[in-house]
């Protein structure tokens, strides 16, 4: 029994010595990112290429930007060249506003690097949709039995070959709702729309979002973050937009290969068709 | 055909022999519960046999003459009468065993090596329910809590009851319960096991290069018996724990009926507890409970047939509704299994066993008004006929069929209304499926014992599967050499296909979907396995056994998390193949005041998927590459018994990351940090080891016989890392560690009556 304690001794050690985890790396490999929408009856604009940055260093979407990149997006019988502002954080925009993205139509997306590096991606917008049924306006939160919306669900005409729709809220207004009410305090949070777990950071974002297969639903009102005006978009993804919808809101927040869409870096290339409405979430005071 | 011949064969046998037999069952003389697993030696031969799962052993081929016959069992008092033996007697004998307070025979240990030689039992191990009972984590014994404490299995976390063996994903463990197969038998999202210990009497887990007796599963069996329940008296047992709390009840059937009964069951009380605390009403506590109910039914129809009837049922449920967000969540599973043992001759018996088993999981919740639901369910309906012969000392033949009908069903709708009503869902988006799947399956395995040294076990099993339209041959070929008493190699190796498919979450087990494969997939799962196993017992009262595997993995699956929807089983899947190498070495005392053992595993696994990782190698996340494992029980007095557990592991294995970047979609203002990932679970976490300790103490309560448990889970309070990940939400990336439980002391109180 003594040697078989020295035995497990001797080997609880070594498990010890040579099972030791590994330190979180500090390398940094630079990878180009890529996030290109098309969005139908809109213009071309914002077409960000970025280097990727070392997660041992402050994140600056700015300095991301690879403003010496040439990109070009071509459709059957159209080349348009390009170009980005010297500073800010939008990314390259077609200079000609008045050109704006055609329904069913094949886009290219062609990027040559300063350094020779070619990226490439191909979309086809989808079909335009419109608004049957609009959302409401004001809307009431919580909602008031006695007064309940106008118009519930919302709804919008299919686009031929989409299977899912994203949602999308966007507040127009999270600072000033306060003046609208009587003996509400300024604060900010005062404006916040309250929900189960949420936290600070949900509320760094403006922009909050919902995906159906449907066209039509009921207003979820978790989906709005502040009271006041807001923009309610409902966007006909084609996959490549989809796809990286899934990316930037349900994975957790490790890139996903399988999602990207573009040739030569990481990031998408989509885009969809749109519709837009405006409306005033209003609290419902006691 | 061949069930006949063997049924024709095996009576010609026993009527033709110039020997004596002997066969009969070995109860415990208190409760009349059979004994599975009971030695029956004949004293200065080589002859004896084991008790089977329905406790009916068999001696044949037995020389005329007197003889001692012994028997043994784990826990009990050694039994030795004499017996003389005629020509062409079948000598049929009823044993019963006494409960021992502590078992110090070394004669036990010896009895026990020397029989069976026809039986090649690779990487089995058989955990005594009495030791699965002492071993508690957080004040519940579990089964799948002790297996886990054997080398070669290894879990996801601390906190998943998950078995990962040798490389394998649970999924392919073939889970039976009293021969029926049950599909996710866990609690609390994967934290405990369904199986309550109070209702079980047996555990046999085969790590590998299991015999064509068992199919569809491509790693391990874990074989599970319930309770029979006491044909002596009506008696049960209750305990209060911190989790749960539990009451068992079993005795005679009434009458002049021959059998017993037992029913046992467990709820936690979280949901009650919070029931009677204050709390926010906009911010409440989320409802959580779950229960498990076992029952069987024992009949004892004539001296050479049994009929069990085996029921079982567990659920787990978890609501929340608050600010307009509301959801439910169930889980369960239901087992209906019917069991008859017909003895035919003391040398050939078959069970026939008729089995229902329902796994089912139910994810509903209204957003505001918007709906959204997910069901998963998978129904099996089995027949099996297995038989068994015991044609002579050297040979044993077993061979069966087995029928199964699957029903899958899949509903997922994210409509916003699950009423259906709307006919403004967009095509072939809202996923309901419900499949049929049918299993034709037969084996052949015979155990032949050449000579005094060499044993040899061929066997092999055929399927069909009518949905992928896949037939399957699995060859399973063991072989065993006996150098001595204390010293024997094994090898086995064979092919073992899955048909069955998981999609599931290495950590959270509730969203678990079985479905089959069909005929999108590159083809059924199956595992080579090849297995090198070394017994030996260097000293008195202890084994020690060293095993070697390779396994190689075909066709196994992953989980498409970016999947919306589909038709197919290949649009939620990605297939992949894998490898597992490694060996282990076990160091077991089953008998004396100290029983335990020590466990030491050394194993690699590797997976590839086209898919994943760039179609690079990866280690899976479960990988670990040392894994020890310590387990004492100490009987300190006639009411004292204490216990520790140790566990030492490699660090589980995460992703790093090479950079990171800010996605923004149209209109977002600030977006969302994403990191890119380095090699795929290519670094470690620091070591994980716990240390566990329970102490027992019984006493009398109101003139019962109760014990009061002790209970410290986590003792030097080591609070391991669940997972590492890498927090983009601010611009500075930080990696944060989410740590596993802390120190749990617990108490909890047993009462027999």
């Amino acid at each position: 029994m003594q040697s078989i304690k020295y035995i497990l001794i001797t080997l609880s050690l070594a498990l010890i010595l040579i099972s030791c985890g590994d330190d979180v790396p500090t390398d940094y490999k630079e990878d180009i990112f890529v996030e290109a929408y098309l969005l139908v009856g809109e213009p071309i604009q914002n077409i960000v290429v970025a280097k990727t940055q070392p997660v041992t260093s402050t994140y600056n979407y700015e300095n991301s930007l690879m403003r010496d990149a040439q990109v070009v997006i071509k459709t059957k019988d159209k080349v348009l060249p390009l170009k980005i502002a010297s500073s800010g954080e939008q990314g390259f925009y077609y200079e000609d506003s008045n050109y704006l993205v055609e329904e069913n139509t094949e886009y290219t997306l062609e990027i040559t690097t300063a350094d020779g590096k070619v990226i490439s991606g191909i979309t086809t917008t989808p079909e335009n949709i419109a608004w049957v049924e609009r959302i409401p306006n004001p809307l009431q939160y919580p909602i008031d039995s006695l007064n309940p919306p106008t118009s519930d669900p919302i709804s919008w005409t299919e686009s031929k070959g989409i299977d899912y729709y994203i949602i999308a809220v966007n507040c127009l207004d999270t600072l000033e709702y306060g003046t609208y009410l009587d003996d509400v305090p300024d604060a900010e949070l005062n404006r916040r729309i309250e929900r189960p777990w949420t936290n600070e950071e949900d509320f760094y974002d403006i922009a909050n979002f919902g995906f159906i297969p449907n066209t039509e639903t009921k207003i979820v009102w978790s989906i709005f973050k502040w009271f006041g005006k807001s923009e309610t978009v409902v966007y006909a993804p084609d996959n490549n937009f989809r796809d990286w919808f899934i990316q930037n809101q349900w994975l957790n927040n490790s890139y996903d290969e399988n999602l990207s869409s573009v040739d030569g870096a990481i990031g998408v290339f989509g885009s969809a068709a749109v519709i837009r409405d405006t409306s005033f979430v209003l609290k419902n005071q006691p | 055909m061949l069930l006949i011949a063997i049924n024709l064969s095996a009576n010609n046998a026993a009527l033709s022999t110039e020997f004596a037999s002997m066969s009969g069952f070995v109860y415990d003389s208190e409760s009349k519960e059979t004994l599975i697993g009971a030695t029956v030696y004949l004293v200065g031969t080589q002859k004896g046999a084991y008790t089977n799962k329905a406790g009916f052993y068999s001696v044949t081929d037995i020389k005329p003459g007197k003889y001692t016959i012994r028997i043994t069992y784990v826990g009990y008092e050694k039994l030795e009468y004499d017996v003389t033996l005629k020509k062409g007697q079948s000598f049929q004998k009823e044993i019963f065993l006494k409960s021992a307070i502590v078992s110090t025979n070394s004669i036990t240990v010896t009895a026990e090596r020397e029989v069976e030689k026809r039986q090649i039992t690779v990487s089995k191990v058989n955990v005594p329910i009495q030791q699965i009972k002492e071993i508690r984590i957080g004040g519940e014994s579990d089964v799948f809590r002790t297996l886990q404490l054997l080398p070669g299995i290894l879990t996801s976390s601390q906190i998943s009851s998950g078995l990962y063996v040798r490389g394998g994903s649970p999924d392919q463990n073939l889970v039976l319960l009293d021969d029926a197969v049950v599909y996710n038998p866990t609690h609390l999202f994967g934290f405990l096991s369904t199986f309550n210990s109070d209702a079980i009497k047996d555990v046999e887990m085969i790590k590998g290069g299991f015999p064509a007796e068992y199919g569809g599963r491509m790693s391990s069996v874990l074989s599970i018996t319930q309770n029979n329940g006491s044909q002596k008296e009506v008696q049960g047992i209750g305990s209060l724990g911190i989790i749960s709390s539990k009451l068992s009840l079993e005795g005679p059937l009434p009458g002049d009926i021959d059998g017993s009964w037992f029913l046992g069951g467990r709820r936690t009380y979280f949901d009650l507890i919070t029931s009677f605390m204050a709390e926010n009403p906009e911010d409440p506590f989320p409802d959580f409970n779950f229960y498990d109910l076992n029952g069987k039914l024992t009949l004892n129809l004539s001296p050479r047939d049994k009929l069990f009837i085996s029921g079982f049922n567990s659920a787990d449920a978890l609501n929340y509704d608050s600010y307009g967000v509301a959801f439910n969540m169930d889980v369960g599973n239901s087992l209906a299994a019917l069991k008859w043992t017909h003895i035919w001759a003391d040398n050939y018996f078959s069970n026939l066993i008729v089995s229902r088993s329902h796994y089912f999981n139910k994810f509903s919740g209204d957003q505001t008004g918007f709906e959204f639901l997910i069901n998963n369910t998978i129904t099996d309906n089995s027949i099996k006929y297995k038989t068994e012969w015991l044609a002579s000392d050297m040979l044993t033949v077993k061979a069966g069929i087995e029928y199964t009908n699957f029903h899958f069903e899949y509903l997922q709708d994210y409509s916003g209304d699950i009423s259906g009503d709307r006919d403004t869902t967009t095509a072939n988006v809202k996923t309901d499926l419900d499949l049929d799947d049918n299993n034709y399956s037969m084996y052949l395995q015979t155990n032949l014992q050449t000579n005094q040294h060499l044993s040899l076990q061929l066997g092999g099993r055929a399927n069909y599967w009518e949905l992928s339209e896949q037939f399957t041959f699995d060859p399973r070929v063991a072989a065993k050499y006996q150098f001595n008493e204390g010293f024997a190699i094994k090898l086995a190796w064979g092919l073992f296909h899955q048909n069955l498919r998981l999609a599931t979450q290495p950590d959270f087990s509730f969203f678990d979907t079985w479905m089959p494969s069909d005929t999108t997939v590159p083809g059924p799962g199956r595992a080579d396995h090849y297995i090198l196993s070394i017994e030996t017992n260097p000293m008195e009262e202890l084994d020690l056994n060293f095993d070697f595997y390779y396994k190689k993995l075909h066709n196994i699956n992953e989980i498409n998390r970016q999947s919306l929807n589909g038709d197919k089983v290949s649009d939620v899947l990605f297939f992949g193949k894998g490898r597992a190498y490694g060996a282990e070495v076990f160091l077991q005392k089953k008998f004396g005041r100290l029983t335990g053992w020590v466990g030491y595993g050394l194993g690699w696994i590797y997976a590839q998927f086209d898919t994943i990782n760039g179609g690079k190698e990866f280690r899976p996340k479960y990988d670990r590459l040392h894994d020890l494992k310590i387990v004492a029980q100490y009987k300190l007095s006639e009411d004292w018994d204490v216990g520790a557990t140790f566990t030492f592991q490699t660090g589980q294995s995460y992703t790093g990351a090479t950079s990171r970047f800010q996605t923004k979609l149209p209109g977002q203002s600030y977006g969302v940090g994403k990191i890119v990932p380095s090699q795929k679970y290519g670094l470690r976490l620091p070591p994980s080891h716990q240390l566990n300790v329970n102490a027992s103490y019984k006493f009398a309560l109101f003139g019962l016989p109760a014990k009061l448990i002790l209970d410290v889970y986590n003792l030097y309070n080591r609070r391991d890392i669940w997972f590492r990940y890498y927090n983009t939400q601010e611009e500075v990336t930080t990696v944060e560690d989410v740590k596993l439980l802390p120190i749990i002391p617990t108490v909890s109180i047993e009462v027999k009556f």
